[in-house]
């Protein structure tokens, strides 16, 4: 009987102790996660596709540090080009390619090598 | 007058290629094209361009007409590279036709022409046939090649090319104003 008093004596001292971490460590580690999980859905990524000498779409609402990646599903190459101070330049991207770039501002854009066709548009909400 | 004579040989010449390529189109129509001969004549349509722009590229100064050339030599090559391997993969061979032969024949004229002006003269004469070439172009490519394209993967290749050719056009007419500034 006092042997088996003991054993349970010792089996609640060492759960205890790790039931009381788990119970304060838990919610923190839920808190990080959902902190992350909030920051990450801030931010959207969204695709441009160059095909058919047009992007697809060609006017594009995004916000504040949401990423664009532009992807290049043509027969030939083009590039991304900012018209009003050098936003921003892709390199050329040959057809497959991608180029990705994190939204600061408005911006009205154009391929360099096909300039009367090829024009978008991204803009700030 | 030297200018007046000068623009009217080129206007004169333009007509007479614009007009070939319809009339090689029209005799088309009388006879169902082949996919192994729409392939030739893709193939060739694309060359005769790049041999354009090298032209360009070594006799112009203008930048802008530089520039166009080099975007016609990379663009028309990529079309050849996707021509060659759709060929390739359907296991065809562009066969030598009436329509590829007459471009040719045509072309070397053409290039005859610009070879033999220098300067403004030449950077006009370049890109008035760029016009010309490209509007010829797009109307046998869809009035012709597409509606005989028999393969699925070729019609699609030839339909896909179509707003490239548009694209080209609308940078040579832009060019084209910018010369008569």
């Amino acid at each position: 009987m006092r042997k088996l008093l003991a054993v349970s004596g010792i089996r609640v001292c060492l759960l205890f102790p790790i039931l009381f971490l788990f119970s304060c460590s838990s919610p923190d580690k839920k808190s990080t996660a959902n902190q992350i999980e909030t920051k990450e859905s801030m931010y959207k990524v969204d695709t441009v596709t160059m095909n058919m000498m047009k992007f697809n779409p060609e006017v594009l609402n995004v916000k504040k540090g949401d990423t664009v990646i532009w992807v290049n599903k043509g027969l030939v190459a083009h590039t991304v080009k900012s018209y009003q101070g050098n936003k921003f330049y892709s390199d050329t991207l040959e057809p497959g390619k991608t180029w990705k770039w994190v939204v600061e501002d408005s911006a009205a854009y154009y391929c360099t090598i096909h300039p009367t066709v090829m024009i978008g548009k991204l803009v700030l909400k | 007058m030297k200018i007046i004579n000068s623009l009217t040989k080129s206007a004169v010449w333009l007509v007479l290629s614009t007009s070939f390529l319809s009339l090689s189109a029209s005799a088309q129509q009388s006879q169902k094209l082949t996919d192994p001969e729409i392939a030739s004549v893709a193939v060739t349509a694309n060359q005769i361009d790049i041999d354009y722009a090298k032209i360009a590229i070594k006799k112009s100064k203008n930048p802008e007409v530089i520039n166009f050339a080099k975007t016609m030599e990379k663009d028309h090559g990529a079309v050849i590279d996707e021509a060659v391997a759709l060929v390739n993969k359907l296991g065809v061979t562009p066969k030598d036709n009436a329509t590829s032969q007459s471009l040719n024949v045509q072309a070397a004229k053409t290039r005859r022409m610009l070879n033999s002006k220098s300067g403004k003269e030449f950077d006009k004469a370049y890109v008035d046939n760029e016009v010309a070439y490209h509007t010829a172009v797009i109307g046998d490519v869809e009035n012709v090649l597409i509606p005989d394209a028999s393969n699925k993967q070729l019609h699609d290749l030839l339909v896909s090319a179509v707003p490239l050719f548009k694209a080209h056009l609308e940078h040579a007419k832009m060019v084209q104003k910018s010369l008569e500034k």
